[in-house]
C-alpha cells in the first residue's frame, strides 16, 4: 500500500505526545470473521452480480427472481448506478432542497446581500451563511472565549450581529470550494487553518454541521 | 494459473466488454478483504460489514461501464464503501435516536458477546472511543490510523480538502485520547 511515509511518521511522532495512550496501542483490531466467509463472499457476489451467461442454463423465473432480490437490495440502501457512489434521491430533490432552504432562511430572517442574477451564487450564500452560523453558533457555544454577556442570544441572527463578522467571513469558516469560487483571490485555505486555532474547532464543527445539515434539523 | 493483474491492467479489462465480467472477478479476489475490513471497522457488527461490502461490490458491478480509471480501484471501492457505511449509520442513528453514552453501553455490551470480535478491553475501549466521533471523522480517523493512506488519497475518497482532513484527524486523535484517558 502506497503511503507518505515520512510525513505519516513525523505526523505520527508528534502526536504521540499529545496521545500516547492512543499511540501506545497495538493497531490489532480483535475483528474476526466466520470460517470460510471471504471464499462464501466471492461466490454470493458472482451468484448476484454477475449475468448468468454462456454456458448456464438458469431455472424458470430465476433470473426475474435474482433481479428483483438485487433491485430491492439496491433500492433499500439507496443506490442507483451513479459510478461515484454518492446518489440523490430523484430527479426534484435539487429544487425541494432547494425550497427547503429558501424557507428556513425566510423563516429564521436571516438576510444574505446577493448580486442580481447570480442564481448559483444566491443558493451557495444562502445555504453557507446557515452553515457557516451554524458553524459560529458551535463555535461560540463551546469556546471559552465567548464572553457570558452575550450569552443571551438564542438564534444564529443575533448570533452574526454579536460576532460582527461578515458574511463572506463566515462563509470562509466553511467551505473551501465555495470560498474559492466567491472569493477567487482570497489566502491559502490551508494556510488560514494553520494559522487560526479556532478555524481548526470550526472544520471539526463543521463536519457534525454536515450531518446536522442532511437531518434538515437546521 | 492466471496471472494476477495490476491495476492499469484491470482497468484495460473493464474497458473491454468482453472482459468485464473477468476484471469484476479479479475486483473481488484483490480487493474483498479491504473493502471488508473497512466496513468492520466503520459499522463494527459483522452482519452489517457483510451487507455494505456486498452492497459495496454490486454497486460497483453497475456502475463498472462508466469506470474510467480516473482514480486508483481501490480508491473508487473505498469511496463507495466509505458512503455504504455512513448510509447505514445514518439509518441506524435516525431509528434509534438513544443518547451517546447509552449508544457507548449498548455497543461495549455488544462487543463482549460477539463472538466475532476478539478484542481485549482496552481495544472494545477503544471502539467505543471511536462510535463517539461524527460518522465522517472517524471514516478520516480509520483510513489515516489503520490504513496509513495518505491524505491525498483520503482527499479522493471523501472529497474533502486535505487541510480540512488534517485538522479533522488531528480533532479526532485528540478526543480518543481525552476517551482513552477518562
Amino acid at each position: 500500500m502506497k503511503t507518505d511515509k515520512p510525513t505519516y511518521h513525523q505526523e505520527q511522532e508528534v502526536l504521540k505526545k499529545d496521545a500516547p495512550s492512543l499511540f501506545s496501542l497495538d493497531k490489532t483490531e480483535g475483528f474476526t470473521v466466520p470460517e470460510g466467509y471471504f471464499e462464501n463472499l466471492a461466490g454470493q457476489l458472482r451468484r448476484q452480480a454477475l449475468p448468468l451467461s454462456d454456458g448456464f442454463e438458469a431455472p424458470e423465473h430465476s433470473l426475474e427472481k435474482l433481479e428483483n432480490a438485487i433491485f430491492s437490495k439496491t433500492t433499500a440502501a439507496g443506490a442507483s448506478s451513479e459510478s461515484d457512489g454518492f446518489n440523490i434521491p430523484d430527479a426534484g430533490f435539487p429544487d425541494r432542497l432547494e425550497e427547503a432552504i429558501l424557507l428556513q432562511t425566510t423563516q429564521a430572517g436571516d438576510t444574505v446581500e446577493v448580486p442580481a442574477g447570480k442564481g448559483r451564487v444566491l443558493k451557495l450564500v444562502t445555504r453557507f451563511a446557515i452553515a457557516a452560523a451554524a458553524a459560529v453558533f458551535i463555535w461560540l457555544a463551546a469556546t471559552p472565549l465567548f464572553q457570558p454577556e452575550k450569552a443571551h442570544c438564542k438564534t444564529f441572527s443575533c448570533l452574526l450581529k454579536e460576532t460582527e463578522l461578515t458574511n463572506e467571513e463566515l462563509l470562509m469558516l466553511y467551505d473551501e470550494e465555495v470560498v474559492n469560487e466567491l472569493l477567487p483571490d482570497h489566502e491559502g485555505f490551508e494556510q488560514m487553518i494553520s494559522e487560526d486555532e479556532a478555524m481548526e474547532y470550526l472544520l471539526d464543527a463543521e463536519l457534525e454541521l454536515n450531518d446536522l445539515l442532511e437531518n434538515e434539523t437546521l | 494459473m492466471e496471472q494476477q493483474p495490476n491495476d492499469s491492467a484491470l482497468i484495460q479489462m473493464i474497458r473491454d466488454p468482453q472482459q468485464r465480467t473477468r476484471a469484476f472477478e479479479w475486483m473481488v479476489r484483490l480487493y474483498k478483504e479491504q473493502v471488508y475490513f473497512h466496513a468492520r471497522r466503520m459499522v463494527v457488527d459483522h452482519a452489517d460489514a457483510d451487507d455494505v461490502a456486498q452492497n459495496t461490490f454490486i454497486k460497483a458491478w453497475k456502475a463498472l461501464a462508466d469506470f474510467r480509471g480516473e482514480s486508483k480501484i481501490s480508491t473508487w471501492l473505498y469511496r463507495i464503501t466509505t458512503n455504504e457505511s455512513l448510509t447505514l449509520i445514518e439509518k441506524r442513528k435516525r431509528v434509534a435516536g438513544i443518547p451517546m453514552d447509552e449508544v457507548v453501553h449498548r455497543l461495549e455490551s455488544h462487543l463482549e458477546a460477539d463472538e466475532y470480535f476478539s478484542g481485549d478491553a482496552i481495544q472494545r475501549k477503544l471502539q467505543s472511543a471511536l462510535c463517539t466521533l461524527p460518522p465522517k471523522q472517524k471514516a478520516v480517523f480509520l483510513m489515516r490510523y489503520y490504513d496509513e493512506k495518505p491524505y491525498q488519497e483520503i482527499s479522493e475518497i471523501t472529497g474533502t480538502s486535505v487541510g480540512a482532513l488534517k485538522a479533522s484527524y488531528h480533532h479526532a486523535v485528540q478526543k480518543i485520547e481525552a476517551f482513552l484517558t477518562r
